[in-house]
């Protein structure tokens, strides 16, 4: 059973790739160890910290509390995916505005969390930021960065999506 | 040449981009080759127990296992790390004969990947026969309790007593004696990413290679040589170029540097080890538990003429360098921001079946700041006098910096009362008075509390030696210690563009945007024109003793190597620019990659004077000058301890006003921090955005320790909080509102005028809160002397009153 070995396909940010693994791996160490997926932290490996946190078919996950196999014919959006063309996604932008980051290890599941629920909710008060971001653990900002850095991606999202609006009704 | 500019400022960090695009490299990114072996440990269930046997055999027949190792194996290559006290119980890192606390390392399995490691880890055999476990400082100090060394007959390791001034007099002469009993907990600071270590034994020169997320100091350096039985240099250490977060805690990863050093010299392969988060809070390191009784004389108007104290301090099951320095800071700055001219500390660590104790984000900081503060809130209520006025009657005045403080320290500059009455402004306009009062009638319990301390940093490698008595140091062949010092490495490239190398590996904090921005400032540039390398090879990176990133150190040491090595180099510059340019060097300047000649048209660039002195060499009359510099950079005023055990701690001392507003639910007694004000004196600010980040995370620390983390241990000594589950990390959801603010008392002594703050608010925090919690219990007549403040603690002081 241990030794087993199955293989999978999967999309991860867009590109289709495979490989193999045991069934008991867990999706977090084969992201990072077979597909080279380092962004993707590992801080507790228990699904309380969201360090590993990824998008699954667009809805946030831990990768920790799942195995690899389970993600097969999945899509998979990692840290490394949200960036379009070398520009920042306006998320990741935030956090670099307002100081959302010191260590980053932390950083990553806190951006993709971010994504998901500004998507979720394109207004937040800063109490549905702070509960909404509140299953990610950050040990060096005290979240005012973080805060601060999603209301304002939230903000960003919000007037470029109006102009786009705009710009399809001309 | 003095250049007098603003430093300048950017958007964001350099280090940003990368972090922020998924692609930093911390220790388990690092690319490993395929012979590299993979460890995991074996740990003791056991508070306490004898090892009676380890059956190797149904663990070395898991498939993929190569080797099992117990202490008897690594003995053959590592001896047991040196201590500071002479004489301390030998700690090897993993157990011998008896394990001492729950989660000590008692074999490692090597394995061609960690699952496999893991299934050797279940299959391994090992017999214990439990001991009775003891876990409190105080019932471990009793003559009855079990021993943790039997050899060494008793679980006092060590005990000193300290004497400044005339505190005899002082309370013999006291108008009023205000006495208090407080326990302060054990926590770490939990950095979010774990300790990781790949190592490799090299035959041909027998020495080490040694990845790892150290964070210094790298006086710890030579204790891991002594250990691995190699000269200093036999150890190449590679700190990655990203470390998710330290806080003192990565510092005491030195013991699995050596357990992995030695896996790969036995097996003769690479070896690496991730920990886990159930080993971190296990098996990594924890500030100390102290209990303490602290007493002042006080004179009718309020004024704390002397202090006494006695700290039990709770080191867990080994004290391992660098303790007992935790009682050092305690004792240096005893008296805070306070004139206490006279002072009696009796300090003894304790041995326990517990985690031992390392650094910690403030180490021993939090402990003192804790009991001064609850000692002057006490006063207040005693002598009726307020809160605030109190603390502001026994502050230091701005008129009399530089300030010798009686234990030796050296104050550099302040302004406390200007520093708290800021703090207070922002108390003032948030309204904070008038929330509590319309909060309290609407039938809720809402308290403010205040604390105020001196945050002493870039520290004096000598306070650690006070642990020794004066007749020790004294004798003939002690080697003393004292000062703090670094190096910066600055190049000026072919094409004209500056690169600097710093010796500290940092965590978060931002070191590679704070050096860029002090070269970016002495010539001119851009913050980007500046690359910097801020990673550690100790083959290629110039390193010292005090080398590392601990006691808020960065800007003060780090920050005036980079400076000076900057300024030489311009010097180099304008010497080789007047031969360019025939014109005298003091005629000069360097602004915006060109350099000028003073009042005239005449100028060549940064890259034609580098192209010039690189290819160009032979035809430049001075051959001394040179386009890459190195300095040192030692700071001021740090000299060993005299024979009275006094000494300046530290090179900076700035100075922390910290307001908490906290809320408790009447019904569940679950307290909340809803509001924090921090206005800290850091000196000259090189970049407030990054210390506002640092004063933010510190607060958060600070809240985690007087709320929530506690690294708790039932009397068997089994620990009650190994998961994430269990020790409570304060979430976005805990975090308080904040208002933060920096005030600048510029420092005279330190090349930039900075001050460190690194720890800031983690030491203060947990006195605000406490004292906000009284506050909030006052119709109670609440008084915390015991931290974490859980929602049964402030159940006991209701019920305790009604
Ligand atoms: S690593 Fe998955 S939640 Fe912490
Ligand atoms: S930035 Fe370090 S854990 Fe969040």
């Amino acid at each position: 059973m241990f030794g087993e070995r199955i293989a999978l396909d999967l999309e991860v940010n867009g590109k289709p790739l495979s490989g193999v693994a045991e069934p008991r791996t867990l999706l977090s160490d084969f992201l990072r160890h077979n597909l080279g997926f380092t962004g993707v932290h590992v801080g507790c490996e228990h699904g309380v910290c969201g360090a590993c946190t990824v998008l699954l078919d667009d809805q946030p996950v831990r990768s920790c509390l799942m195995f690899a196999v389970q993600a097969r014919h999945h899509s998979i959006t990692t840290i490394e995916g949200l960036a379009k063309g070398g520009e920042m996604h306006p998320v990741q932008d935030a956090f670099r505005r307002h100081h959302g980051l010191q260590c980053g290890f932390c950083t990553p599941g806190m951006v993709l969390t971010a994504v998901d629920l500004i998507q979720r909710e394109p207004d937040p008060s800063e109490r549905s930021v702070r509960e909404g971001m509140s299953g990610n653990l950050c040990r060096c900002t005290g979240y005012e960065g973080i805060v601060q850095a999603v209301l304002a991606a939230a903000k960003d999202l919000k007037r470029q999506s109006q102009s786009n609006r705009t710009e399809e009704t001309q | 040449m003095q250049i007098d500019r603003p430093f300048p400022q950017i958007e964001g960090r350099l280090e940003d981009a990368r972090l922020l695009f998924g692609r930093g490299r911390y220790i388990d990114d690092l690319p490993v080759g395929p012979s590299t072996l993979h460890a995991a440990f074996t740990r003791s269930p056991y508070g306490h127990a004898t090892i009676a046997g380890i059956n190797k055999d149904a663990a070395l027949a898991v498939d993929g296992v190569v080797a099992v190792y117990t202490a008897a194996d690594l003995g053959a290559v590592l001896d047991p790390f040196p201590s500071i006290v002479r004489g301390a119980p030998e700690y090897r890192g993993i157990a011998t004969g008896k394990v001492r606390y729950v989660g000590e390392p008692v074999a490692v399995v090597l394995a061609r990947d960690r699952y496999a490691a893991e299934d050797g880890v279940s299959a391994l055999d090992i017999a214990y026969e439990a001991l009775p476990a003891v876990v409190d400082v105080d019932a471990a100090a009793a003559e009855t309790a079990p021993l943790l060394h039997d050899d060494f007959g008793t679980n006092v390791v060590w005990r000193n007593r300290y004497r400044y001034g005339d505190p005899e007099t002082a309370f013999r002469e006291a108008d009023r004696i205000v006495g208090i009993d407080l326990k302060f907990p054990k926590y770490n600071s939990t950095p979010l990413e774990t300790y990781g270590v790949i190592a490799e034994y090299l035959p041909e020169t027998d020495g080490y290679v040694i990845h790892g997320n150290f964070q210094g100091p790298f006086s710890l350096m030579p204790v891991l040589a002594r250990a691995l039985r190699v000269p200093d240099s036999r150890i190449r250490m590679v700190v990655p170029q990203d470390i998710g977060g330290s806080f003192g805690i990565k510092a005491m990863i030195y013991p699995y540097m050596g357990l992995i050093a030695a896996c790969a010299r036995l097996a003769e392969r690479p070896v690496k080890w991730i920990e886990d988060r159930a080993e971190h809070l296990l098996g990594s390191a924890s500030g100390t538990d102290r209990n303490s009784h602290i007493e002042a004389a006080v004179s009718r108007d309020g004024l704390v003429r002397a202090i006494r104290m006695n700290i039990r301090e709770n080191v867990g099951a080994y004290l391992r360098a660098p303790e007992p320095s935790c009682v050092m800071r305690s004792l240096t700055t005893f008296s805070g921001p306070y004139r206490i001219e006279s002072g009696e500390i009796e300090a003894a660590c304790v041995l326990t079946n517990t985690l031992p104790t390392g650094l910690n984000r403030g180490y021993g900081g939090q402990q003192y700041m804790f009991s001064l503060e609850r000692l002057m809130d006490a006063i207040a209520r005693e002598t009726g006098i307020d809160r605030i006025e109190v603390r502001r009657r026994n502050f230091l005045k701005a008129a009399e910096f530089p300030y010798r403080t009686t234990t030796g320290s050296y104050y550099d500059s302040g302004d406390y009362h200007g520093c708290l009455e800021r703090a207070l402004d922002y108390l003032r306009n948030e309204g904070w008075e008038r929330m509590r009062e319309e909060l309290r009638a609407s039938g809720r319990l809402v308290g403010i509390g205040v604390a105020t301390c001196v945050h002493s940093a870039a520290s004096n490698i000598g306070y650690v030696t006070l642990a020794l008595s004066p007749e020790e140091r004294a004798k003939r062949g002690y080697n003393a210690k004292s000062g703090t010092n670094d190096f910066a490495h600055i190049a000026l490239d072919a094409s004209g563009r500056l690169r600097v190398q710093i010796g500290t590996a940092g965590a978060g904090q931002g070191h590679a945007t704070a050096v860029a921005q002090i070269v970016a400032r002495e010539f001119g540039l851009g913050v980007r024109d500046i690359d910097v390398i801020d990673r550690i090879d100790t083959e290629t990176t110039p390193w010292t003793i005090t080398t590392g990133t601990y006691a808020s150190r960065f800007s003060v040491v780090v920050g005036g190597a980079v400076q000076r090595a900057a300024a030489r180099l311009a010097d180099h510059l304008r010497i080789i620019a007047s031969s360019l340019l025939d014109a005298p060097p003091d005629q000069i300047d360097i602004e915006e990659g060109m350099i000028r000649v003073r009042n005239s048209n005449s100028s060549l660039s940064l890259r034609q004077l580098a192209g010039a002195a690189q290819w160009n060499r032979g035809d430049l009359p001075d051959d001394v000058v040179q386009l890459h510099v190195s300095e040192s950079y030692g700071a001021p005023n740090l000299r060993s301890p005299d024979s009275e055990n006094r000494v300046n701690a530290a090179a900076t001392y700035g100075f922390m006003a910290d307001f908490a507003m906290v809320e408790i639910d009447p019904v569940t007694f679950v307290p909340r921090v809803l509001k924090y004000i921090a206005v800290h004196d850091v000196g000259t600010a090189i970049n407030p955005q990054l210390i506002r980040g640092q004063i933010a995370g510190g607060i958060v620390h600070g809240l985690g320790g007087a709320l929530y983390e506690h690294l708790d241990y039932d009397e068997s000594g089994q620990m009650m909080s190994a998961s994430f589950m269990d020790y409570l990390c304060p979430t976005a959801s805990e975090a308080p509102q904040m208002s933060i603010d920096h005030f600048d008392a510029k420092s005279p002594f330190t090349v930039l005028g900075v001050k460190g703050c690194g720890e800031n608010s983690a030491m203060s925090a947990p006195a605000a809160i406490a004292s906000a919690v009284d506050d909030a219990l006052s119709e109670f007549n609440g008084s915390i002397a015991e931290l974490p403040v859980t929602p049964p603690a402030i159940w006991r002081q209701v019920a305790g009153a009604s």
